[in-house]
């Protein structure tokens, strides 16, 4: 099994996710891995044209399954797409409304939405949401209303399971 | 300082310059810098595709960065103000390769239109470049050719010298890289038919193709060569290799006008082995001087006969002949140390 993960990278912030050891997870289990890092700014003029650039960015037809490990990464197109819920995805939803909340209100409110919009349909899109913790697996159900694994072995998942048979929205998924 | 590696990726596909790349941002970290490679995916075929893809890296931003050292169309498009360009390939397809008749853009008024706007991104990205460098003279002359841009002649280093070490010298003349027509390890086997003397040879690498693979085994059983020329087919460990290449004889590389000095040629100076190479090699010739650093033969077998007769026969003058290639090569300062101080500057 060929298993593409994906990753952004924030300016040299730890990854929320150690890419590498779950990488290394699946190689031990026998899938062959990559690593796609694309990068992004905070940025507020260009979050709108980041998020169209990983759109436009075609990895449909490379591996069995993507695993996107943060939330810009999430809007990649594959036909079998694993999304990963990380602390990123706060400031979309609960952080939004804190006086320390990364995005100011009014002004970037329309913005706001437009990135919401496409959080959702990328994770709408995917075939499995996995999280590493239940206070995410809250969070996440309040934005998208879908039911996410908590405390998953994410790797035994992956190397271990067709994940074609279902999409996220609204799906209980295992 | 903060530094961003932009290189461009086809995954589960690695290369050569992925390796550089590896290196390079090890290297960096070496020398006390935060680095960040990242890797952005490029898909060429349909080439129509090309367009969506050089406007998604145009609309990419890197920020908090001090510097940004980009290898490969289409990431080194990614925007920054302090940009170095270490250029290991355009996407030669829209210039020597169209001019050639081998690009895989079609010669349609759509191919053409393609060409121009790759050629027009390229210039408005160099033009906004701090420094360009090379990897080679071929890499140069493009860029002189296509944009009348000079550049700076970076080569790669080796990625792991300490590992290529003067070894026994042992009985056998290695061939190691990637094996296909281009790198001719054909002409090797075919050569080996023709010696008097009891030389061996060892090839060893990854075949591009299994008819690639199935040639070299072919040629060894037609000839019943299969007590002399050892064939090990497939991906082995670098110290695999190393081991292979430092308790040679000397190397035999043959590609066909390589850009740069070649990692195998490289490799085997660094292990104090001379090398046996070709007249049309290309970069290689950077590196290999007729009976001083090794031996440039005519590309047929008949006469790589008698260079390999020569190699066995006169066994301290190929050891000697190893220890001025490592010395000549040393000379060349193409170490990460000189590369990374000139990168960063």
């Amino acid at each position: 099994m060929k298993i593409l993960l994906a990753t952004s990278t924030k300016q040299f912030h730890h990854r929320e996710i150690e890419i590498e050891t779950l990488r290394d997870q699946l190689q031990a289990l026998g899938a062959l891995t990559d690593i796609l890092v694309l990068p992004f700014s905070m940025n507020k003029q260009h979050l709108l044209s980041q998020l169209s650039s990983y759109r436009m960015l075609d990895v449909r037809h490379v591996g069995d399954c993507l695993v996107s490990m943060s939330a810009p990464t999430h809007i990649l197109r594959h036909p079998n797409k694993v999304v990963v819920f990380s602390d990123s995805s706060t400031q979309l939803v609960d952080t939004w409304d804190e006086q320390d909340g990364y995005l100011d209100r009014q002004p970037m409110h329309a913005i706001r939405k437009l990135l919401y919009r496409a959080e959702q349909v990328g994770i709408q899109e995917a075939a499995l949401g996995v999280c590493f913790s239940n206070l995410t697996a809250r969070r996440m159900q309040t934005m998208v209303r879908c039911v996410v694994t908590d405390s998953v072995h994410l790797a035994a998942q992956l190397a271990g399971k067709h994940l074609k048979s279902s999409r996220l929205s609204g799906k209980k998924v295992a | 300082m903060k530094i961003f590696v932009l290189n461009n990726m086809v995954p589960f596909v690695r290369g050569g310059a992925e390796e550089l790349a590896s290196h390079l941002v090890q290297q960096l970290q070496e020398h006390g810098h935060r680095v960040e490679l990242l890797k952005i995916p490029f898909k060429y075929d349909p080439p129509e595709h090309i367009y969506s893809e050089m406007l998604a890296c145009r609309m990419m931003r890197i920020e908090d960065a001090d510097l940004v050292i980009a290898l490969k169309f289409p990431a080194y498009l990614i925007p920054h103000p302090n940009k170095v360009l270490w250029l290991v390939h355009q996407y030669r397809q829209a210039y020597d390769m169209w001019d050639a008749g081998t690009s895989n853009i079609p010669s349609t008024q759509n191919g053409i239109e393609l060409k121009r706007c790759i050629a027009e991104a390229d210039t408005d990205c160099f033009k906004n470049v701090k420094r360009i460098c090379g990897i080679s003279p071929v890499i140069q002359d493009r860029l002189k050719r296509f944009h009348g841009l000079e550049s700076e002649l970076l080569r790669t280093p080796l990625n792991a010298p300490e590992e290529f070490v003067e070894g026994e010298y042992g009985d056998y003349i290695f061939c190691g890289g990637r094996i296909n027509q281009t790198k001719r390890q054909f002409l090797l086997v075919e050569a080996m038919r023709h010696t008097v003397s009891k030389c061996k040879l060892v090839i060893a690498g990854p075949a591009d193709s299994p008819t690639d693979g199935d040639l070299l085994k072919t040629l060894v059983q037609k000839y019943g060569l299969a007590d002399r020329v050892h064939l090990d087919i497939g991906f082995h460990p670098r110290e695999k290799i190393a081991s292979w290449v430092s308790n040679s004889l000397a190397c035999a590389y043959l590609p066909i006008d390589e850009d740069s000095l070649g990692y195998v040629s490289m490799e085997a100076n660094q292990a104090a082995k001379a090398v046996l190479t070709v007249d049309d090699s290309g970069g290689i010739l950077d590196l290999v001087f007729h009976n001083e650093t090794g031996w440039v033969s005519e590309p047929d077998p008949i006469h790589l006969a008698t260079q390999l007769d020569r190699m066995h026969e006169k066994r301290a003058e190929t050891i000697a002949m190893g220890k001025n290639a490592k010395e000549s090569w040393l000379s060349m300062g193409i170490n990460w140390q000189n590369t990374i101080e000139r990168l960063v500057a």
